[in-house]
């Protein structure tokens, strides 16, 4: 074990978690082509990533694409099975369970999906759509017809509009219908993988909203999957940060925007665009040189430390020996959350202003 | 500041004034898209025409299909016989009903056999995938690459007389339904990736509720270009087994027999070469127009949908 | 914009600038009467939602639109009207005067071609000399846009770099002829943010290096505040508002502005209050209601908003320009004073 469980739970959290996963791997083997399809290597989509989610909170999983964030939320949902490693929903592990069971918990792990145009079956009026679940679970009779109605009015939308069909309706309000659907079994923890990406911003801020509402009255738990930190810092209490499938820093979210300690978190935090000129054009951005690494064949040791500012441009010959020969534990080193890194600390005075 | 806005002070309209739109029969809506396509309206009256005359025709008309001495031999159309009559005293138009009749047995359950075994084949190999889809494509390519009508040869030898309209249909059938797969199967593919696919297993949808529900309405356009593929296909192809001795056999008829004993007739005596060949061309003209409007009748997303 | 600008000053002027689409449900106009200038070294963003008419305004300075679009109005560059230009007398100044980069960069290079080629090909179009000159500056170039081992990466195909290597190559083709203008159409949506930092940094430099204006065309307000000097704002095919970035970040003078800022959840700052959507949705741009445009969505509308479309007039003193009946209205007005933090979706009850 490389890296201790208890380091991503909140200090601050007594409850146990509700959805949690520990050490979960993930590998997809790379076949070649022709008809034997040997595999010749292997993706390392997730390694080694635990966390938990506590009731009624918010968790975002942030990273840029490719680093597994999404894979980690569908090994969440058991929705493709783990290399290794396993998920706890309320203390019971769902991995490796028989398919009964699982789809007895389904109904309390729902999914909402990034592509309002494409999560939603084009052929199925809404009504339909939001009787699916309900139907699938046995539970549409009796009563169906008014839960249809309830789940509409409940994300906001007019329950008289049922019989319209997905392509009938704005990118906003399909992913209101999403939602709504994810709802109808009346689930504990919702996972959003990018929910409000595909948005405009006017529309983007009614769902978000939404989300809020719905957290407060329905006592849910979101696992909050997103590449825009400018959302997480908004909608999430904490936040795990990806790099490469693994996680690199997590803490409650405004101890990591306020001082990340992970130089890649600093990068990326220095990166986004703010939307006020001045703080702009006064700030100092971290701009990382290169690429992601292929995750077919990761860097050894650290996987950040091919593109990291501090192992480049800071570090002693013999300090870099560390990065390249040891995976650094996601562990707190003083900086009030854990980070990934040999070296985590606030942001270097030789990179800042 | 309050009170510099205008619009601030008033009420926002909320859902108060909500119109309320009438629930929409979805059978309804699909049958009004259906009856705006124009042209496969006009081929959907046709082909019922087509159907009565095949059927109903020969309760009403004086002749059948068989050799009636009554008949004067090969004389051209008239009022008595208005295709015409054969050199061996058949009435023509009598020989078309009772053709026409056993060539659509035969299309229409191929089409339904083959579109059917073919969806759910090509479906449940692009949802599965992985070895699954290989051994049922396999399959598909083994029956691909066995020649029908050597194979049709080879049986008729065994078969002396022929054999009934439904053992053909079967026989038919056992051959397209392959390309039927295909299809599907691709699109299978493409609709598996996307979300709403994956949403199903989220929920805890069976495979078989994500092919019968999501998988097979979704590829229904290329499902029903296949069925009217097929029911133009299985008529010349139901011509080509009678004329290798399998299947339906003199003196009973189908369109594809009537065409083949024409074949030398076109320029001498037309009347029994163009009949036949008129009723082969509406059945699968009328059959691709009447797809088309179902493809469009049951796809939603076709526009006018709004209120 | 109200001032009167010398000619020689400004490179691309686009006057009154109107596109009608045909589609299957009728002909869209995709972009009503548009009206700005870029003056030499200027950067001008324009800011608008999906829909919002900015990207076909592009493609029209461009000439790139489909032979059934209408356009009418002027685009000029240098002077030299582009509309109404056939092929070959647009594709000399197209390159050579005005260069675009597309938001993917994988359709806008040839996937069959190494990258080196497609950039010496850029180069020869408008100087057709010597091919050994061509490819050295080829490889200046891919230096310029920061693409380390730049001799070696001339020879490789588009597939072989990654996505911000592909959009810094899209660059350096388009600074290959020294342009006047560059347009860049949402450049870095499709990418990363650390990416997107690099190929922004690299779009500045090539600005550096070839004194080229820029219009930046982008929905992230976070972009345009930080990459240009005047912002115009896009809504239902026209500009509603424009000024300085700092006129539209700090006092912005159209309703719609100000929702766009409220609307914006931001990575600085901790969570302090729900953000106020706009409700409902864009107009559709078949058949346009009369007035504004934005009416429907508006707090503040009057009987005057849905019977007259404001016109883009100046405000205060400066450059600053809005498209509404009640700008003086908005003086010190926060987003959340106008707009509600509602979760509901008005559009969706009616």
């Amino acid at each position: 074990m490389t890296l201790t469980p208890e380091a991503t739970q909140p200090a601050a959290h007594s409850a146990p978690p509700i959805l949690a996963a520990r050490e979960l791997v993930k590998h997809f083997p790379v076949r070649s082509g022709g008809i034997l399809r040997r595999t010749v290597g292997q993706i390392h989509a997730v390694c080694g990533v635990s966390l938990d989610v506590a009731p009624r909170e918010t968790l975002a999983l942030v990273g840029e694409s490719g680093c597994g964030k999404s894979t980690t939320a569908r090994l969440m949902l058991d929705l493709i099975p783990p290399t290794s490693g396993s998920v706890y929903y309320d203390g019971q592990p769902i991995t490796g369970r028989s398919r009964a069971a699982i789809r007895v918990l389904r109904q309390s792990l729902q999914i909402v999906f990034q592509d309002p145009f494409a999560s939603l079956d084009p052929r199925m009026p809404v009504s339909a759509l939001l009787a699916e679940p309900l139907r699938i679970h046995g539970r549409y009779k009796p009563g169906g017809e008014a839960r249809v109605r309830e789940l509409l009015e409940l994300v906001g939308l007019n329950p008289e509009h049922g019989a319209r069909y997905p392509h009938e309706f704005s990118g906003g309000q399909r992913q209101r219908i999403g939602i709504a659907r994810a709802l109808a079994l009346e689930p504990r923890v919702l996972v959003l993988d990018e929910p409000v990406s595909a948005l405009d911003v006017s529309i983007q801020a009614g769902v978000i909203n939404l989300l809020e509402d719905l957290q407060d009255r329905l006592g849910l738990s979101y696992l909050f999957v997103s590449h825009d930190l400018s959302v997480v810092r908004h909608i999430a209490q904490r936040v795990a940060v990806m790099y490469l499938g693994r996680i690199v820093e997590s803490g409650p979210t405004d101890d990591l925007f306020a001082a990340p300690a992970h130089p890649y978190t600093q990068a990326l935090v220095s990166a986004i665009p703010v939307p006020d000129p001045h703080r702009e054009r006064a700030r100092r951005r971290i701009v990382l040189t290169g690429d992601v690494p292929n995750p077919a064949d990761p860097p050894s040791g650290c996987r950040f430390r091919t593109r990291c500012p501090t192992f480049a441009q800071r570090l002693r010959p013999d300090e870099q020996a560390l990065c390249i020969d040891s995976a650094p534990e996601l562990v707190d080193r003083g900086d009030g959350h854990p980070a990934a890194c040999h070296f985590a600390g606030p942001s270097p005075p030789r990179l800042s202003p | 500041m309050a009170d510099l806005q205008p619009g601030l002070a008033a009420p926002p309209p909320v859902a108060a004034e909500a119109i309320t739109t009438q629930q929409r029969n979805q059978a309804r809506m699909a049958a009004r898209r259906f009856l705006r396509h124009r042209l496969a309206v006009t081929s959907l009256v046709l082909f019922v025409l087509v159907v009565a005359f095949a059927f109903l025709g020969p309760l009403l008309w004086s002749y059948d299909h068989t050799v009636d001495r009554a008949i004067p031999a090969s004389t051209p159309p008239s009022m008595a016989h208005p295709f015409g009559t054969t050199t061996a005293g058949q009435d023509v138009m009598g020989q078309v009903m009772r053709g026409t009749q056993q060539s659509l047995k035969v299309a229409l359950t191929v089409a339904l056999i083959s579109t059917t075994v073919g969806s759910l084949w090509g479906a449940v190999a692009g949802l599965y995938g992985g070895w699954v889809d290989n051994l049922m494509m396999r399959f598909v390519d083994v029956i691909l690459v066995v020649p029908l009508l050597v194979l049709v040869t080879a049986m008729a030898g065994n078969v002396r007389g022929g054999t009934s309209w439904w053992a053909v249909a079967l026989v038919i059938s056992a051959f397209i339904w392959t390309g039927t797969s295909r299809v599907v199967r691709g699109v299978v593919l493409s609709l598996r990736e996307q979300e709403f696919i994956e949403a199903c297993r989220a929920m805890g949808a069976s495979n078989s509720r994500i092919v019968l529900r999501h998988l097979i309405p979704n590829a229904a356009g290329p499902i029903i270009v296949a069925g009217t593929l097929a029911v133009a296909f299985a008529i010349l192809a139901e011509a080509a087994l009678s004329f290798l001795g399998f299947g339906i056999q003199p003196p009973d008829t189908s369109l594809g027999l009537l065409i083949e004993n024409a074949r030398a007739a076109p320029f001498t005596r037309p009347w029994l070469f163009y009949p036949p060949g008129v009723f082969i061309v509406l059945i699968a003209l009328t059959i691709n127009f009447v797809g088309d409007g179902m493809r469009d009748a049951l796809d939603p997303r076709q526009t006018m949908t709004r209120r | 914009m109200a001032q009167p600008l010398s000619m020689t000053d400004v490179v691309l002027e686009v006057d009154d600038l109107s596109v009608t689409l045909p589609t299957d449900d009728g002909p869209v106009t995709a972009v009503r009467g548009v009206t700005f200038q870029v003056r030499r070294g200027e950067s001008l963003g324009i800011v608008g939602e999906s829909g919002s008419g900015k990207s076909v305004t592009s493609m029209a300075i461009m000439g790139l639109l489909p032979a059934t679009a209408r356009v009418t109005g002027s685009t000029r560059v240098l002077g030299q009207q582009l509309l109404g230009l056939d092929d070959a007398r647009i594709s000399t100044v197209r390159g050579r005067n005005i260069a675009m980069i597309f938001q993917d960069p994988l359709t806008s290079l040839n996937p069959v071609h190494q990258v080196g080629r497609q950039l010496v090909e850029a180069i020869q179009v408008h100087n057709p000399g010597a091919k050994r000159h061509a490819w050295t500056r080829a490889a200046e170039l891919l230096e310029i846009v920061g693409i380390p081992d730049p001799q070696q990466r001339v020879h490789a195909y588009p597939h072989e770099l990654s996505g911000g290597m592909r959009q810094r190559v899209v660059i350096a083709i388009a600074m290959a002829n020294d342009p006047d203008v560059i347009i860049a159409d949402e450049p870095t949506t499709a990418l990363d943010v650390t990416v997107q930092a690099q190929v922004l940094n690299a779009l500045e430099t090539a600005r550096a290096a070839t004194g080229a204006a820029l219009v930046l065309i982008s929905h992230d307000l976070g972009v345009i505040a930080g990459h240009v000097d005047r912002v115009g704002v896009m809504y239902a095919g026209t500009l509603v508002e424009s000024g300085t970035v700092d006129e539209i970040f700090y006092t912005p003078s159209m309703p719609y502005t100000l929702g766009l800022l409220g609307s914006l959840p931001r990575v600085d700052e901790r969570r302090q209050h729900r953000l106020t959507p706009i409700l409902g949705t864009p107009p559709s741009l078949i058949n346009l209601p009369p007035g504004c445009p934005f009416a429907p969505r508006c707090p503040m509308a009057q009987d005057v908003c849905r019977d007259t479309e404001p016109p883009l007039r100046p405000v205060g003193a400066g450059t600053h320009a809005a498209a509404c009946h009640f700008s003086d209205q908005l003086v010190g007005v926060a987003p959340s004073d106008l707009f509600r933090p509602t979760s509901i979706d008005l559009d969706a009850l009616s």
